[in-house]
């Protein structure tokens, strides 16, 4: 079985994912040396962790985690819902609870979770369900936690389940016209949320939030005191890095505090300052790598579970990816998402890597033609 | 046991061709995105690199500026008359320093009011340390306030190490308050006996940049500072430029929190300003400055109390080059330097001598006597009188022109036919007042010729001298008189503006309405001496560069203005009346001249300056020449109200010419680098 498992894991995945994390844990390191605390040392724990939980999920056989998709949705639900009760506050964002004195931000988890989740609901209602009914109970089973996830508020965290959802969907084979009502929905729920709902003083988000998830669209209205001081500095540090960037003891909008989150939401623009166009042109080919052989996997699957779940896994990095890089370059709203393996919190980078696991898992036991069969073989061992 | 697998279900295997094209276009859209972030980054960083860093990366740097040492202004002997020594400059960092700070009308008892405004607090403070009135540093700072908004502003006071130690370790109750090394305008020839006059409204002074002197053209192409020092009078200001060098600066970053990280670099080094040689003789200076007090001394004895002011001009006939320029009263050039002891005594406008205009150049006075030579030059260039001419020299005149037929007096009781020479000899006023009557026959013949060769030697217009504050004086002529606004708005204008007999009949004697300077009369005696040459007082001959080689273009030095030409036997007649006046036993300073080595020539002036309070002032003029072994000097020495230029003029003449010719000082005539 060790024997199959080892002949079995995508080295290249597996390869470009450690490449990307030792990458950001350097980042870290350079990045935070003028600043208070052992970020890089935390950092290094969390992702050694990471990478061992990987390679232990990606022994598990799909099919277990299949199984156990119920429960896991209850605990998704019971764990948002604490963090709404109980929840502690940084930036006036209650997303964390503490356990056993280590703070968890579930909704991070959830996202994983309802990967799973879904994909399960999903597979075993092929040729069940009807295609509309079907695409309106995936709305609901992600709508709930998305809702409860939103109220916290982590609005970030909301539009990639949203991102989630549609990708699996996609790749699911929901209709056409499905996604047209789904886009609808989702460009009425927004207009309701920025424009309709405010107009009549129903405030859904904070001030500070609408603010801040449309700095990008007027940069020329950038308050340097309020909202716009993140992304001027983040433009600035990665204009300042040209095309070879400064290096690191140059690199004075990171090492002298005027890049505001430089360690978490704005990693990137560390990398584009510190490194140039060339390092940041590489950390993309490294994602659009890590990103392929996630596709890679939705095809080789031979089980529709395997396939939406890695389907599920490739959108949630995509979508993450692509705002968080877009958000430090001015191209998306600041709305809070990390950067999958560079930014600095334990509960991204371990979901990101269990993630990963659970692609690797699916990418091992793809070659059997089934997962029970597989099942089934590994009980005697 | 829920991780048994679970039951076999018939699941249908994802089509496979559809899941591809599924998975490929998730592929497209993921590259899709990707190629978008690369393209803005490559904007961002390749084809727009640093332009939105470049604020930023600015706002990090703050650059603060290293004072360059201003250049030494010496003697021509090559002895320090200015020099820089370092200070430490206190200044308050506006950008800082709490907003809206008002301190007006508190003063250093107020402390319960001080201590309710941070800013007040904290200049108060200051005060007390450097040991100033609490009301000027507040004035100092808000003063220059206005002009440098945002820009560390250099207050006028330095302080000592010790107050600086004790200021640096209690910095959070000085905030704002921050120390730079600087220079200030040191004077070690006023310490030396010999040398110490050194003439404040000359050499000027040094102060803080203002918003005028932005404006100013006298600094155009300087290319000003904002902040920093400036030259604001005498050789100070007209040579700032040479003087002034170049401050570095240096630059030091600091974080998004305001604390400074790495030390502080030189971006450019401060380049010290070039050296300034003066034509002074500093030593001479010295004694010109004593002989204005003596002659004052004098004056008093002689019963002229409302002497009270004087010059000297002491010059080289032949180049200009001004060897000493004196005037009285004066003042020290250290009350423009921190702490600026006695400034107030010296720009109080109530001081009724106001020692800041400079009696030589910047005032103008009658020049009586003195002026018949130049009312000669006017009288001979016009075809008046010519050689072997003479005037009746009687005890009084009448102008056939004057229809009031006012009697204009000589000053003593004469009756004789005189030549020029004679003339000028025994200063005949009657002589001189028919050239006046004749000249008004010219005026009525449409011709002002009398004030053209005034003008031409230099009178009625402002000499080029090289430092600013030289005056034009007055020559008049009907023009003049018809606008003359206490003419033109007094009770008869139709009488009182009209161009009389009188009028040139007074000026040919060097009183009326005519006006001359010290300087103004050294020109024109210089062009008596010369042969006619009109030359450019300087006070600068040559300035080098801080190597000590003469710096590019620094050989200043000017050209002459103009050459009248004037005939040998006029020159001849002039200097035998004035060879006469200084040693005939009728002569106006033979008792101050007579036996004076070298030879002197010269020409008394006791020119009427009535006045309310004393209707009997005059002031005292003297003013000629002497040469040895290839030194000529022009000396003009003037005692306001100090009575008889022969009494109280001419020996203030004589002491200079004594020094000059007789004193250990040798005077090196070779470095005189003017033509």
């Amino acid at each position: 079985m060790i024997r199959y498992y080892v002949k079995h894991l995508d080295y290249l995945m597996l390869a470009t994912v450690l490449s990307i994390s030792a990458f950001g844990l350097w980042v870290m390191k350079n990045a935070t040396r003028n600043d208070p605390g052992d970020l890089y040392g935390h950092q290094l724990v969390y992702v050694s962790i990471g990478v061992v939980a990987m390679l232990v999920v990606a022994a598990i056989p799909p099919g277990w985690m299949r199984r156990l998709h119920w429960p896991l949705y209850l605990f998704v639900l019971a764990t948002v819902g604490v963090v709404l009760a109980v929840g502690h506050s940084v930036n006036g964002a209650a997303r964390w609870i503490t356990f056993a004195g280590f703070q968890f931000q579930p909704s991070e988890f959830s996202k994983l979770l309802l990967i799973v989740g879904l994909a399960a609901l999903l597979a075993s209602r092929r040729g069940i369900t009807s295609p509309g009914r079907l695409t309106l109970l995936s709305l609901v089973y992600i709508g709930l936690p998305a809702l409860l996830v939103f109220r916290e508020p982590d609005f970030g965290t909301a539009l990639v389940l949203a991102a989630m959802l549609m990708g699996m969907l996609f790749v699911y084979g929901a209709p056409w016209r499905h996604f047209v009502w789904l886009i609808l929905a989702g460009a009425i729920t927004l207009a309701l949320i920025f424009s309709i709902l405010p107009g009549a003083g129903i405030h859904v988000l904070q001030t500070y939030q609408v603010d801040r998830l449309t700095a990008f669209l007027h940069p020329e209205k950038l308050d340097p005191q309020q909202n716009g001081y993140n992304l001027q500095a983040s433009l600035a540090a990665v204009s300042h890095g040209g095309v070879g960037g400064t290096g690191v003891r140059n690199a004075t909008q990171t090492l002298f505090g005027y890049l505001p989150e430089h360690a978490t939401d704005f990693v990137f623009a560390v990398v584009g300052e510190e490194r140039g166009f060339v390092g940041a042109a590489w950390l993309i080919a490294l994602y659009a790598l890590l990103l392929w052989r996630g596709i890679k996997v939705i095809t080789k699957s031979r089980s529709t579970f395997g396939s939406l779940v890695a389907a599920g896994v490739v959108s949630m990095l995509l979508f993450q990816i692509t705002i968080n890089i877009g958000m430090t370059i001015g191209l998306a709203p600041i709305t809070g998402i990390p950067l999958p393996f560079m930014s600095f919190g334990g509960s991204h980078t371990l979901t990101n890597l269990l993630a990963i696991g659970v692609l690797q898992s699916i990418h091992v036991h793809a070659q059997t033609a089934d997962e029970p069969r597989l099942a089934a073989q590994l009980a005697p061992a | 046991m829920f991780l048994e697998s679970p039951p076999p279900r018939a699941e249908p295997p994802p089509d496979p061709l559809p899941l591809a094209i599924r998975a490929a276009a998730l592929g497209i859209i993921a590259a899709a995105l990707l190629v978008v972030l690369l393209f803005r980054l490559w904007a961002l960083q390749v084809l727009h690199a640093g332009d939105y860093s470049a604020a930023a990366v600015q706002s990090q740097v703050r650059t603060s500026v290293v004072p360059a040492r201003r250049g030494d202004i010496v003697d021509r002997h090559g002895d320090v008359l200015v020099s820089s020594r370092t200070a430490i400059g206190v200044q308050v960092n506006s950008a800082t320093f709490p907003a809206g700070t008002n301190c007006d009308g508190l003063n250093r008892h107020d402390r319960t009011e001080v201590i309710k405004r941070p800013g007040c607090l904290i200049l108060w403070r200051l005060a007390t340390v450097i040991k100033q009135p609490f009301p000027q540093v507040w004035k100092a700072y808000s003063s220059r306030l206005s002009a440098n908004r945002g820009y560390p502003i250099t207050l006028p006071f330095t302080v000592t190490r010790p107050q600086v130690a004790f200021m640096l370790e209690r910095h959070n109750r000085f905030p704002s308050i921050q120390f730079q090394r600087t220079f200030v305008r040191d004077y070690p020839a006023l310490d030396n006996p010999d040398l110490g006059a050194i003439n404040p409204n000359l050499v000027g002074h040094v102060g803080a940049i203002t918003a005028d002197n932005l404006k100013d053209p006298a600094f155009r192409g300087e290319n000003l500072p904002r902040t920093g020092t400036a030259g604001q009078a005498g050789i100070e200001k007209s040579y700032d430029g040479w003087l002034r060098g170049s401050d570095g600066e240096t630059a030091q970053m600091f974080d998004a929190s305001g604390e400074p990280v790495r030390s502080p670099y030189l971006v450019r080094e401060p380049v010290t300003g070039s050296t300034v040689h003066l034509t002074l003789d500093a030593h001479l200076q010295k004694v010109a400055q004593d002989a204005i007090y003596r002659g004052m001394q004098i004056a008093h004895a002689d019963q002229q109390y409302f002497a009270d002011s004087g010059a000297v001009v002491a010059m080289n006939p032949r180049t200009g080059a001004i060897y000493a320029m004196a005037s009285y009263p004066t003042y020290k050039p250290t009350v423009w330097v921190p702490p600026y002891q006695g400034q107030g005594r010296v720009t109080d406008p109530k001081n009724p001598l106001y020692p800041q205009v400079d009696k030589a150049y910047s005032g103008t006075y009658p020049p009586g006597s003195t002026f018949k030579p130049i009312t000669a030059v006017a009288a001979w260039m016009s075809g008046l009188i010519g050689p072997g001419s003479t005037r009746a020299c009687t005890t009084s005149f009448q102008s056939p022109n004057d229809f009031s037929h006012h009697t204009f007096n000589n000053w003593g009781p004469v009756n004789a036919v005189i030549g020029l020479s004679k003339a000028l000899e025994i200063s005949c006023d009657t002589f001189f007042y028919r050239l006046g009557d004749q000249f008004y026959d010219r005026y009525q013949a449409g011709s002002n010729v009398f004030q053209q060769w005034i003008r031409k030697l230099g009178y009625g217009s402002t000499p080029p001298v090289d430092i600013p504050g030289a005056i034009s004086g007055v020559v008049p002529d009907q023009h003049w008189k018809a606008h003359y606004p206490p003419f033109v708005n007094g009770p008869n204008p139709s009488i009182d503006t009209l161009w009389e007999p009188g009028d040139d009949i007074q000026m040919a004697i060097g009183q009326g309405y005519l006006l001359v300077s010290p300087l103004q009369q050294a020109v024109a005696y210089s062009a008596l001496e010369n042969g006619g040459t009109i030359v450019t007082p300087h006070l600068v001959q040559s300035i080098t560069g801080p190597d000590g080689s003469l710096a590019p273009g620094g050989n200043v030095a000017p050209k002459p203005q103009r050459d009248l030409h004037l005939p040998v036997s006029l020159l001849d007649e002039i200097k035998s009346g004035l060879y006469g006046a200084t040693h005939a036993g009728d002569g106006t300073s033979t008792s101050t001249f007579g036996s004076f080595q070298p030879t002197v020539y010269g020409k008394t002036g006791t020119a009427e300056v009535p006045t309310e309070q004393c209707p009997e002032c005059s002031d005292a003029w003297w003013a000629g020449w002497a040469e040895q072994n290839g030194r000529p000097l022009v000396v003009v020495a003037m005692i306001h109200n100090g009575g008889h230029g022969g009494v109280s003029a001419a020996p203030v003449a004589a002491e200079v010419f004594a020094s000059f010719f007789h004193s250990r000082y040798q005077f090196h005539s070779g470095q005189d680098q003017s033509r």
